[in-house]
């Protein structure tokens, strides 16, 4: 048995709670109460789980998602407010969501972008499965700043650094089809150079065999001028760079 | 106004800090000969040295140019450069017949 189906386990054994112990904790919990703490954390690890498995995708640590999403219902557990009249795992289900969003995205992109960024460009992507669902169109940039109220500069700026977490590393291992990873195969390997072109190989060789010749045509002379200017000779250090010599 | 267009447009060549001035040249080339040759000689023998690179590539390629005006060309003469260089780096490394 690994860890991971342990803590399934674990948890397990804690009981879900009803809206009545949820306040009867809140208020405990508000007068620093350490142990009902503990236990409406407990009390709702399998909601921060549950939550966490919708974000899981080949390639990402479900233990680092579960983590993730522990976080968030410990930040709900601490700003909780009973007097609103919610039920607590309302509440705690937009912590989780965000601190678990936010970790995928960061386990899911090359590219670091901002949290407020990527949240903007979620919620622009959200916004237009809404609006083609409903009205059959997507909406323009203008109305789309307008509902998500922010200007249009910065929604344009959020749905760029949205696409930027689309990239993925050249040299990420390929994974085979039955899930094993190939270690000498990265992707890059797999993408064709279209700039090099054989024939232009032989070409620029053959200019450089001709430039050899007619080198070679010159008088003693007028080679030792030409490599003495040029600072080819025996004790000239030709191994410097390009910026050395322009 | 500017006083020399061609060079502003074409750019410059620069020689590397290893290559030598002309005066450098000139008196390398008084003392193994033993007689003065001067400054102006030497840009002449270097100059006349180009033209028949660039008339010889022209001839190989068949191409109608002004040797004149290429040898003058930045681009030429870093090309020619960097040709040499890698010549010489090659002929050290495989120590192949070619010298230049």
């Amino acid at each position: 048995m690994d860890m991971f189906t342990q803590y399934f386990k674990s948890i397990s054994k804690y009981p879900l709670l009803t809206r009545e112990q949820e306040v009867e904790l809140a208020k405990k919990i508000e007068k620093g109460d350490v142990r009902a703490r503990e236990k409406m954390i407990n009390s709702n690890l399998r909601l921060a789980i549950s939550i966490a498995k919708k974000y899981y995708r080949t390639g990402i640590n479900l233990e680092d998602l579960v983590q993730e999403s522990n976080i968030g219902l410990i930040k709900a557990v601490d700003k909780f407010d009973w007097r609103k009249g919610n039920k607590f795992s309302t509440y705690a289900t937009w912590w989780i969501t965000q601190s678990v969003r936010k970790e995928f995205l960061k386990l899911n992109s090359v590219i670091d972008v901002p949290g407020h960024a990527s949240t903007l460009g979620w919620k622009y992507h959200e916004l237009i499965k809404v609006t083609q669902k409903d009205y059959g169109r997507i909406p323009t940039i203008e109305e789309a700043a307008n509902i998500l109220s922010t200007s249009k500069v910065t929604l344009k700026n959020a749905i760029d650094a949205y696409k930027l977490q689309n990239c993925i590393s050249m040299d990420m291992p390929i994974k085979s089809s039955d899930g094993g990873g190939d270690s000498n195969r990265t992707f890059g390997d797999m993408i064709p150079d279209d700039d090099i072109d054989p024939l232009l190989g032989i070409v620029t060789r053959s200019v450089r065999e001709v430039v050899i010749d007619a080198i070679s045509t010159l008088t003693e002379k007028e080679q030792k001028v030409i490599r003495l200017r040029f600072g080819i000779y025996e004790d000239a250090n030709t191994d410097s760079s390009l910026e050395d010599i322009q | 106004m500017r006083k020399n267009k061609w060079k502003t447009e074409q750019g410059y060549f620069t020689v590397p800090k290893e290559g030598k001035t002309f005066k450098e040249i000139s008196s390398i080339l008084s003392d193994e000969e033993g007689k003065s040759v001067p400054q102006s000689t030497v840009s002449n023998i270097f100059r006349r040295g180009l033209v028949k690179i660039a008339n010889h590539i022209a001839n190989e390629y068949e191409k109608d140019i002004d040797a004149e005006v290429i040898c003058r060309d930045p681009g030429f003469r870093s090309s020619l450069m960097d040709v040499m260089r890698q010549t010489k780096q090659n002929n050290k490394k495989d120590d192949s017949s070619i010298s230049i």
